[in-house]
């Protein structure tokens, strides 16, 4: 469960990093239209409401709310590094 | 308005982090290699096998004891399990008369009256080390410095830290936009990216980690609640850490029960792993047991605890629930030390102090970076900008080597050596006053390259010097099923890389000369990921 809850959280900010106009052009070779832009960042919100909802099915609501903030941070970092050190082409 | 705003905020982020920037590196570096303290005491002493049945090495610490010390005052036993070294026991001797008992005994004698019962339930003879306990106490007590003096000024940084963290999010307040923003290659740019990424990364972390971090100081930092409400100081220790007052000897003998039954018993009435046992009057009829609850499965760090009487196994007491600021209180500290994550969690909160210590670091590296291209003559930078960029070297990149040198230090220092455990940390200073040394004459570049090289040669050869200089090694370790010698040499190894990589960045790194940048404006207009690659 705890791994669902990581996986949420990394669909998240891949999509909450996809959401912003530079890493969209580089991956997607095109620019947002405004629509677009909301929806990725909408689903960015909800698959972070749903990593939290999996972490405290999974730890309880003493440690679920910490491992929940422990995977955003680890998910927040393997996007950005993920997003950043791809080579240059 | 905002922005005269924002520029003192501005102001007070740099000198708040600057002025004890350097005691907060070693602070973050220390307490982020503290989250693998136990592991670490470990790893320290690789000649002890992992603790497979704690019972039974409890039982054996109890023949021990029995045998060493039948009528001592107290012993104190802390519960063997697969993450810890052994049973490590302290006893305290009967008081002679006149003598005054101080509570526990203060720490007179303490090290002659303490042994360690390795996984065969026997006394086990380990090289002398403080292991990960080193950093665990550097981290607030630092060494070498009275200790009430190292707190206040460790607090004294950590609510600088808080002040940098609090206007860092108002001075970089583009920092959410620019979430997932790293321009490489972009000098000053690359530097406020990096920074800002560890920062806002791990945001949730730095924030709960200094401000839990006050929280364990803040009988010290802030005594006054205390004072006007207890002025009686025991008074407070009561309702803090309840516990039941020791009995009277009686002189009458009586077997003290099987201290293993005990703690069968103890699981069940507490729900939860068992920590220490502390025992009273061993072998009289007033015996009693204090069982206390391992704070690795609760969020408070202070656990309860349960009485008994030695001689027949019942329950007289057991600890109260606590109050409300008590539990705060713990819990906090609990978040802080992270006693209660496994070991995945664990990393995370490691990589989490990671970001941190490259957060600090960063920092103090961008106060050279930013006022290197304003001076009027770069080739003579003056006296304050040439003492931070010479200390930076002298922290960031000295600090480390000596930590590496301890590791190395633990491995080859004899083992029959007087003082060994503190020769070990001796080491760690006396390789840091040399890369001080050498970061004060030689030129900062040449420098840096030079320190993070060896540290990272260092920890590349480790793991390589473990697999034929210790009994237990990664491999032999691994064949037994104990993952914990591999992950910590690979670690290593990863750091180890890592410095290299640092050290020939550093080495091939040609500063800009102050030509080009008349032309740069243009380009640095607009951000490079906007231009088509």
């Amino acid at each position: 469960m705890i791994a669902i809850a990581l996986l949420f959280a990394l669909v998240s900010f891949g999509a909450f990093g996809l959401a912003t106009n530079e890493h969209f052009q580089r991956v997607a070779g095109r620019r947002h239209s405004g629509a677009t832009r909301i929806r990725w960042r909408a689903a960015a919100w909800l698959a972070l409401a749903m990593s939290a909802a999996a972490s405290i099915v999974a730890r309880g609501w003493a440690f679920g709310p910490v491992w929940w903030l422990g995977i955003v941070m680890l998910a927040a970092g393997a996007v950005f590094l993920s997003l950043n050190l791809r080579p240059t082409r | 308005m905002s922005k005269s705003i924002r520029q003192s905020q501005s102001t007070l982020h740099t000198w708040s982090g600057l002025l004890l920037g350097w005691l907060l590196f070693l602070v973050f570096l220390t307490g982020t290699i503290a989250f693998w303290r136990e592991g670490l005491n470990r790893y320290m002493r690789p000649e002890l096998a992992r603790v497979e049945q704690p019972l039974a090495v409890l039982d054996g610490a109890q023949r021990f004891l029995a045998g060493k010390a039948p009528d001592a005052k107290s012993w104190f036993i802390a519960m063997p399990n697969a993450q810890v070294p052994g049973a490590q026991l302290f006893w305290q001797p009967q008081p002679k008369k006149g003598e005054r008992a101080g509570r526990r005994g203060g720490g007179r004698g303490r090290r002659d009256n303490q042994a360690l019962i390795g996984a065969d339930g026997r006394p086990a003879t380990a090289r002398d080390t403080r292991g990960g306990e080193f950093f665990y106490r550097f981290h607030f007590d630092l060494y070498y410095l009275p200790v009430i003096w190292a707190r206040w000024l460790v607090g004294i940084a950590t609510v600088m830290m808080l002040v940098a963290i609090l206007t860092g999010i108002v001075t970089h307040k583009k920092i959410f936009r620019d979430f997932f923003t790293l321009r490489r290659n972009k000098g000053q740019r690359s530097w406020l990216d990096g920074h800002n990424a560890t920062a806002v990364l791990a945001l949730p972390f730095h924030l709960m980690i200094t401000y839990t971090g006050l929280v364990t100081l803040m009988a010290l930092l802030m005594p006054w609640a205390t004072v006007a409400t207890y002025t009686d100081q025991t008074k407070l220790f009561d309702v803090l850490f309840p516990h039941v007052e020791a009995t009277e000897r009686t002189n009458r003998p009586a077997p003290l029960m099987p201290l293993s039954d005990l703690v069968r018993d103890a699981e069940r009435r507490l729900g939860g792993p068992i920590g220490s046992l502390d025992v009273s009057q061993p072998g009289d009829a007033a015996a009693r047991v204090t069982v206390f609850r391992s704070p690795t499965t609760l969020l408070n760090t202070r656990a309860p605890s349960i009485v008994y009487d030695g001689t027949n196994a019942r329950p007289v007491w057991q600890s109260p629930a606590p109050g409300g600021a008590a539990a705060t209180a713990g819990v906090m500290i609990g978040l802080h030390a992270g006693r209660f994550a496994d070991t995945a969690l664990r990393w995370i909160y490691f990589l989490c102090g990671v970001a941190g210590t490259l957060m600090v670091a960063s920092g103090l590296v961008l106060w050279t970076v930013k006022r290197r291209e304003k001076l009027p003559d770069p080739a003579k930078p003056h006296l304050g900008f040439r003492f931070v960029e010479r200390l930076n070297v002298a922290v960031i990149a000295g600090f480390p080597l000596g930590v590496a040198a301890m590791f190395w230090a633990n491995r080859l220092l004899p083992v029959a050596m007087r003082g060994r455990a503190q020769w070990e940390v001796h080491v760690l200073f006396l390789i840091w006053t040399a890369a001080i040394v050498l970061a004060l004459v030689q030129k900062p570049q040449r420098a840096w390259a030079c320190l993070f090289a060896l540290t990272g040669m260092s920890l590349l050869l480790l793991p390589v010097f473990n697999l034929v200089g210790t009994r237990w090694n990664a491999m032999s370790s691994l064949m037994a099923g104990d993952l914990l010698p591999l992950g910590v040499d690979a670690t290593m190894l990863a750091f180890g890389a890592a410095y290299l990589w640092l050290a020939r960045r550093v080495a091939r790194h040609v500063p800009h000369s102050r030509k080009p940048r008349r032309a740069r404006p243009v380009t640095t207009a607009r951000t490079p990921l906007e231009i088509p690659a």
